[in-house]
């Protein structure tokens, strides 16, 4: 089982940096990350109130949804979003998913990304005047999914 | 009932778009045994996520009602809809068919 938190302890600093820095799975989506980058500048991790939080290089301001496998005693982090609002969307500005829950990994059946949009558009839902989540795909395609 | 070849053609644009942003040899094919995730499949998790929402925004289309596919009727599922072509367009004439009422 997965569960979804916009809070995440400082204790998991070290998981965060190898998901959001070290995952091997980037090397498959450096383009879109190169975008993201030149977009919305380079995430970097901030610590407020002993709380992780994902801030980023431009005056973005951001939200992050955690993702935690909650099978085991000790909540593993193993995804991490990072979206921000534009006017009457909310746009997915980074993601990172632990390399089993890739296509292709032991836990790929869980199909977690699919998870992930479903939770932002209930996000997205519950927020005033925002009608659609917006994801960017290959080649920077912009792909707006209506939420309503 | 909608009509099976109609959905197939929805799903089969979707992947079509999806093609047009991948490299001529990494091209998904178009056919029923097509696997969209797992060690066999070619379709990586961004490119599930945008098939499956370009199904949706088909299906909205053409049978002017919002389809969600991607929800936790969808993933509590023992077999997953999304295992396959042949999964996904069974699992959506299943949605379609279900009495609105």
């Amino acid at each position: 089982m997965v569960v979804f938190s916009s809070r995440l302890d400082r204790s998991y600093h070290e998981n965060l940096q190898k998901l959001l820095f070290f995952n091997p799975n980037q090397a498959q989506v450096a383009p879109e990350i190169l975008r993201a980058i030149e977009r919305y500048g380079e995430p970097r991790i901030a610590v407020i109130d002993d709380r992780l939080r994902v801030a980023l290089g431009s005056p973005t301001e951001v939200q992050t949804l955690f993702v935690l496998e909650a099978d085991q005693p000790g909540a593993r982090l193993v995804g991490v979003v990072v979206y921000t609002r534009e006017e009457d969307t909310l746009v997915v500005v980074y993601v990172a998913l632990d390399e089993a829950y890739a296509a292709r990994g032991m836990k790929a059946q869980r199909l977690l990304f699919l998870r992930i949009v479903d939770e932002l558009r209930s996000v997205a839902r519950r927020i005033k005047g925002v009608g659609s989540l917006t994801l960017f795909c290959g080649g920077g395609v912009a792909r707006r999914i209506r939420v309503r | 009932m909608p009509d099976t070849q109609e959905i197939q053609s929805i799903i089969f644009a979707a992947i079509d778009e999806l093609n047009v942003q991948r490299e001529a040899d990494r091209q998904v094919e178009k056919s029923l045994d097509t696997k969209l995730f797992g060690k066999d499949s070619d379709v990586d998790s961004l490119d599930l996520v945008n098939l499956i929402v370009s199904v949706e925004a088909g299906l909205a289309e053409r049978f002017g009602a919002a389809v969600t596919l991607a929800d936790e009727r969808a993933f509590s599922r023992k077999s997953s809809p999304f295992k396959s072509v042949h999964s996904l367009l069974a699992y959506i004439e299943e949605l379609l068919g279900e009495d609105p009422t």
